[in-house]
């Protein structure tokens, strides 16, 4: 029995590779992602290892603000620390030091690197004592003065900047220039993980960042013979309140858990669309293997009129399983790893070089991918196999040998309350919420529209196929044929298809439901003319509030007025607080509810009405607000608004926000132009302020609410990237179910090559029957689509203006590309049909 | 039946299928061959299948084809219809010699052509018993001949079974279909590979007797292989193969000329 297992994989090795191919890509996906952040991480723990090998403690300050997001923001700490430290018995050496935002400009005027979409722009001040110092010079010299500037290797490299140039610099001091007197690596790393790096010399770092009179962190090297634990218990003995030493592994260990948390969320990301993956690999592979037992019942039936067991007969179709699903999941870590050298490629060449020390492959990574291939790949051809146990001898004479399918009124009640179910945990899921709920009442769904696929899969390929029947005529009408004479199979063939283009529809209908209510409030409430927007949102990102003060001094403008975020900790909890200036509010449309905005002055603040409500509190109460300066306010709620699109949950006045000491960066500001001057005219002007800051882009109304909803393309054509793979899994199936089918129609096939169908018009009839599985799974897709986008808009409703809008062109697409994908699918399975030998067709027995 | 003699539409002239090759095929024979040679394996596992095989198939006429298994018969057959190649030698439809064609031309050629009664397995499942007549001309795109394929249907009897699919028929509605189908699209000549092989004897008769009529009311050409010497006593003419050559002629044959022939022959 088992020889004969064997056997029968190696005989039908094109379509045990088919079978496996499902396996294949959704497990290399998997191992992709652990190899890659494995890798990743392994790079950058050793990475810092080295950088913080000669620090032996290092002083901060205590007070951390964290806005979620994995954004934190420390304090810092007053500069005059340096010399009580340096005083500390067994400290040999001291160094302040101070970080913030300055991004570069490249000599092709672009600026390198964006913080709010791409890898941060760090400016940071150059450590004296070359044994603390993280960077060395590679080329010139480090920056002794005012004006000078050392850069990262990869920055350098990038703008094509060369020492002894000058170079613009752009930062919360304005967009000013440099001269390049030294290029450096990171450890031994061209660069600190793509970001940019600006260094300059602590005085002129403190000014260009904002930060005088104050740093970030004191590195501290101590006494040979003194160990690390023993210097910093003495650091700490002299340390005001509100500040903290830590030791210099402790520092590592920090910087490299930061690393693991960010690639945490990348992996989280990646691995939901791996497990999306392996979801639909199981249904190509429960579908492959039905097919073929369903084609070897008279084998089957003839080994247990032999004398085969029932469970020899089980166990043989589990074993061939096993094989499937051993040999798959380890050529799937092999794609795994070459999937992951090329995202490390790609990443290369859009500039965010990762330190790299080759691949990491972790014994978890093959133990998990072996371990869930093979239980998917066991689990799904368990049925198949059952049903296969079940043959009887008997059956090995009977002639029909398909499987055969009849309306089962039970299968049909179970089928719609699955997906009912399914469809009522989504609803509770989203509304919660529960994502796990939804998650799997999308699961259940799926499971649901499976069951029912058959019932539903005769009528809807008559109607689908109906045109194609009519025109293209004998074998467009054979397709269609074909497509409804199991309609089990057609139903089985495209339900792989239906989750991939489900979960894009879903996508598009979400996507375009916000991006028509963006656009919709962006119009509404913004009464401007002009915006001069960064691309950035959020710390570490903007412009320098000198450029809305020198917009705003032009003729041409009225109003010029900014928006800056930064984080604190409102009433306890860490968020964003955006800081305005109270004239903000003639052009930006916030829909005050209760109070004045002109009251936005000194220790005020506005809050969102829900942000409010959960607070508690009303106009005249006071709240708690610290901020990164680590001070206690009570600030006084002045007013309450409703439309969080421009305000977020809570506003305070730029003069208050200016006062605690954080880095001021505007992410944007709104222009009004002054009475009479057109736009043409009003533009110019600004543009010729902007021309020194090369991340400040000026935008008319119309170009800002499409770039407003531009930013969510992006995130779109990633999701569309990733859940393209489980469309490319789903041709595999098709392409499988194909294969099988014209195997089966060998007979079929030779008779109608011998009445006079040519080939291309056999090729015809199995990319026409490939079309219509294609647009029954696709069109089931976008019905399931359409419901969890509606869902999903449901549940966001309550957070914010959102309609449901559905984008009939984008749908209609996704069902055209469902149908090439189903043409694509069909090219070898129709050539090998069509290159079918005549007379041994109609000659095979059957 | 005759009265279908007279509104015969134009059958599709043989030039449609490119140039002719006139490299010696008989005039007014449906189909012939000359010095056909068919030679199955190589070295030691060589079948001599066809050796040297000069025949032809005058038009209007019913043939049959006997011999032992593995004689050749099917494989004559198949070369002569163009199913399959010959080794060496040359196959006619017509005047157009096979060898010089492609797939597709040949293919086109079976289409228009040539019909074909298999012994089973004749029909598509899906099509119903018109849609598997109309095969051919639907897969020609030739339309417009419903009223000629209307009176195929009832000379065959199948009037009332025009929607059913295959596996709603009995056997021998089936081969009537088969019937039916070849002699749809006019052909120049129809090849029966032991049409009535699965039937009983009384259904196999009725089919013969469609053949029959076919050769005689519409100047059918039909070319059959039997082992049956009475279903060979239906033909004009038949030919008796043994290892690969044709070995005896008889015409006019009866059943028990036909069966002491191959008395004769076997020993
Ligand atoms: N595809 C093939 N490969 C090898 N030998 C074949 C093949 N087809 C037929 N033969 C051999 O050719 C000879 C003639 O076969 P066939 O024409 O089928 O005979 P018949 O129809 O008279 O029984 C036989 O010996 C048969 O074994
Ligand atoms: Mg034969």
């Amino acid at each position: 029995m088992y020889r004969a297992t064997l056997k029968s994989i190696r005989g039908h090795i094109g379509r045990t590779i088919a079978t496996a191919a499902a396996v294949i890509i959704g497990i290399s996906f998997l191992a992709g992602t652990l190899i890659f952040t494995d890798s990743v991480q392994r790079a950058f723990d050793n990475l810092f290892a080295t950088v913080f090998e000669t620090t032996d403690a290092q002083v901060r300050s205590s007070e951390v603000v964290d806005a979620g997001f994995g954004i934190q923001v420390r304090s810092r700490i007053d500069e005059s620390l340096v010399d009580d430290v340096a005083a500390v018995d067994g400290v040999s050496g001291v160094d302040g030091f101070v970080q913030g935002t300055a991004t570069v400009v490249g000599n092709d005027g672009e600026p390198i690197g964006n913080p709010g979409q791409g890898p941060p722009t760090f400016g940071f001040s150059w450590t004296e004592d070359d044994q603390l110092s993280q960077f060395n010079v590679i080329d010139g010299r480090e920056p002794v003065g005012p004006g000078e500037v050392v850069l990262d290797e990869n920055t350098a490299t990038t703008g094509t900047l060369q020492v002894g140039e000058q170079v613009q610099i752009l930062s919360s001091a304005g967009s000013e220039r440099f001269e390049l007197v030294g290029i450096a690596r990171f450890g031994t790393s061209n660069s600190i993980g793509g970001a940019s790096s600006a260094l300059f010399e602590l005085s002129e770092a403190q000014r260009v960042l904002g930060a005088e009179g104050t740093l970030d962190a004191i590195g501290v090297r101590a006494d040979e013979g003194i160990d690390e634990a023993d210097i910093a218990a003495r650091i700490g003995e002299i340390l005001p309140a509100g500040a903290e030493v830590i030791t210099g592994s402790e520092a590592t260990e920090e910087a490299q858990s930061a690393i693991a948390d960010g690639l945490s969320f990348f992996n989280i990301f990646l691995t939901a669309f791996a497990v999306i993956a392996i979801f639909v690999s199981a249904f190509v592979i429960a579908n492959t293997f039905s097919i073929l037992i369903a084609q070897r019942t008279r084998e089957l039936a003839l080994f247990r009129a032999l004398g085969a067991a029932r469970g020899q007969i089980l166990r043989s179709v589990i074993l061939e399983a096993v094989v499937i699903g051993v040999v798959g999941s380890l050529l799937g870590v092999l794609f795994g790893a070459a999937l992951s050298y090329a995202l490390q490629a790609l990443l290369r060449l859009a500039g965010l070089e990762l330190p790299s020390e080759g691949l990491v492959l972790l014994p978890r990574t093959v133990i998990v991918s072996l371990v869930i291939g093979t239980i998917v790949t066991v689990g799904s051809a368990l049925f198949p196999a059952i049903r296969a146990a079940r043959i009887t001898p008997i059956e090995a004479l009977r002639e029909a040998s398909a499987e055969t399918w009849k309306r089962n009124n039970i299968r049909l009640a179970i089928g719609l309350v699955v997906t009912a179910l399914g469809g009522v945990s989504i609803l509770f899921g989203l509304l919660a919420p529960e994502i796990a709920l939804a998650g799997l009442g999308a699961g259940f769904m799926f499971i649901g529209v499976f069951v029912l696929g058959p019932t539903i899969a005769k009528p809807v390929a008559r109607v689908l196929g109906a045109p194609i029947a009519a025109f293209r005529g004998t074998t467009g009408n054979l397709a269609r044929d074909n497509s409804m004479r199991n309609p089990k199979r057609t139903a089985r063939t495209a339900s792989a298809l239906t989750i991939g283009v489900a979960l894009v529809a879903g996508v598009t209908v979400l996507a375009a439901s916000l991006k028509s209510s963006i656009e919709g409030t962006v119009a509404e409430n913004f009464a401007g003319d002009v915006v001069i927007d960064s691309g950035s949102f959020g710390p570490g990102g903007g412009f320098s509030p000198q450029l809305a003060a020198d917009v705003e001094a032009l003729d041409e403008v009225d109003v010029a007025t900014s928006l800056r975020v930064g984080v604190g900790e409102v009433e306890g909890s860490g968020d964003f607080i955006i800081a305005v200036e109270p004239v903000a509010f003639e052009i930006l449309d916030v829909g005050i509810v209760e109070g004045s905005p002109t009251d936005l002055v000194g220790e005020t603040i506005m809050l969102l009405d829900n942000n409010a409500e959960d607070l508690g509190v009303g106009i005249g109460d006071s709240i708690a607000v610290q901020f990164t300066d680590g001070i206690d306010r009570d600030l006084t709620v002045v007013g309450i608004y409703e439309d969080a699109s421009f305000a977020g949950n809570q506003l305070v006045g730029q003069d208050l926000y200016q006062s605690t000491a954080a880095e001021q960066l505007d992410f944007a500001a709104y222009v009004r132009l002054a009475d009479g001057v057109d736009i043409e005219d009003g533009r110019a002007a600004i543009d010729s302020v902007t021309a020194a800051y090369p991340n400040a882009e000026v935008q008319d109304r119309q170009e800002f609410i499409d770039s407003q909803s531009a930013q969510l393309d992006n995130i779109l054509n990633l999701i569309f990237g990733l859940l393209g793979l489980a469309i490319i899994i789903a041709a595999f199936g098709i392409a499988n179910t194909l294969r099988l089918s014209t195997i089966e129609r060998t007979r079929e096939i030779g008779l109608l090559r011998a009445v006079g169908m040519t080939r291309s018009q056999v090729r015809s009839t199995v990319r026409w029957e490939a079309v219509i599985t294609a647009l029954f799974g696709a069109m089931l897709g976008v019905a399931l689509g359409l419901f969890f986008g509606y869902a999903i808009v449901l549940a966001l409703r309550d957070q914010g203006e959102i309609s449901l809008t559905i984008p009939f062109r984008a749908l209609t697409t996704v069902v055209i590309l469902a149908a090439i994908v189903g043409l694509l699918a069909s090219i070898i399975p129709s050539i090998r049909a069509s290159r079918l030998n005549i007379l041994a067709a109609i000659s095979s027995g059957q | 039946m005759s009265k279908t003699t007279d509104n015969l539409p134009p059958r599709p002239a043989a030039d449609d299928l490119g140039p002719p090759v006139s490299t010696g095929a008989p005039n007014g024979s449906a189909a012939s061959a000359r010095s056909a040679s068919k030679v199955y394996g190589m070295g030691d596992t060589e079948v001599h299948a066809l050796r040297d095989v000069d025949v032809s198939f005058e038009a209007g006429r019913f043939t049959a084809i006997m011999g032992p298994s593995g004689s050749g018969k099917s494989t004559l057959m198949q070369c002569m219809a163009g199913l399959d190649r010959l080794s060496s030698g040359e196959a006619f439809i017509g005047p157009q010699a096979l060898s010089a064609l492609g797939d597709k031309a040949l293919t086109t050629l079976r289409r228009d052509k040539i019909g074909f009664i298999f012994q089973a397995y004749n029909l598509i499942p899906t099509l119903t018993t018109r849609e598997n007549i109309t095969l051919p001309l639907d897969l020609a795109g030739r339309k417009g001949e419903s009223d000629w394929i209307d009176e195929v249907i009832e000379t065959v009897g199948l009037s009332d079974r025009q929607t059913h699919r295959p596996t709603e028929l009995s056997g021998g509605q089936q081969q009537r279909v088969a019937v039916a189908r070849a002699l749809a699209s006019r052909p120049e000549i129809i090849f029966g590979d032991e049409p009535t092989g699965n039937l009983d004897s009384r259904t196999g008769a009725e089919i013969l007797d469609f053949m029959r009529r076919a050769v005689d009311d519409l100047s059918q050409t039909i070319v059959m292989v039997t082992h049956d010497p009475v279903s060979a006593a239906y033909s004009d003419r038949v030919l008796f193969l043994a290892d690969g050559r044709i070995v005896h002629e008889l015409l006019d044959p009866t059943a028990d000329l036909v069966f002491d022939t191959m008395r004769s022959l076997g020993d």
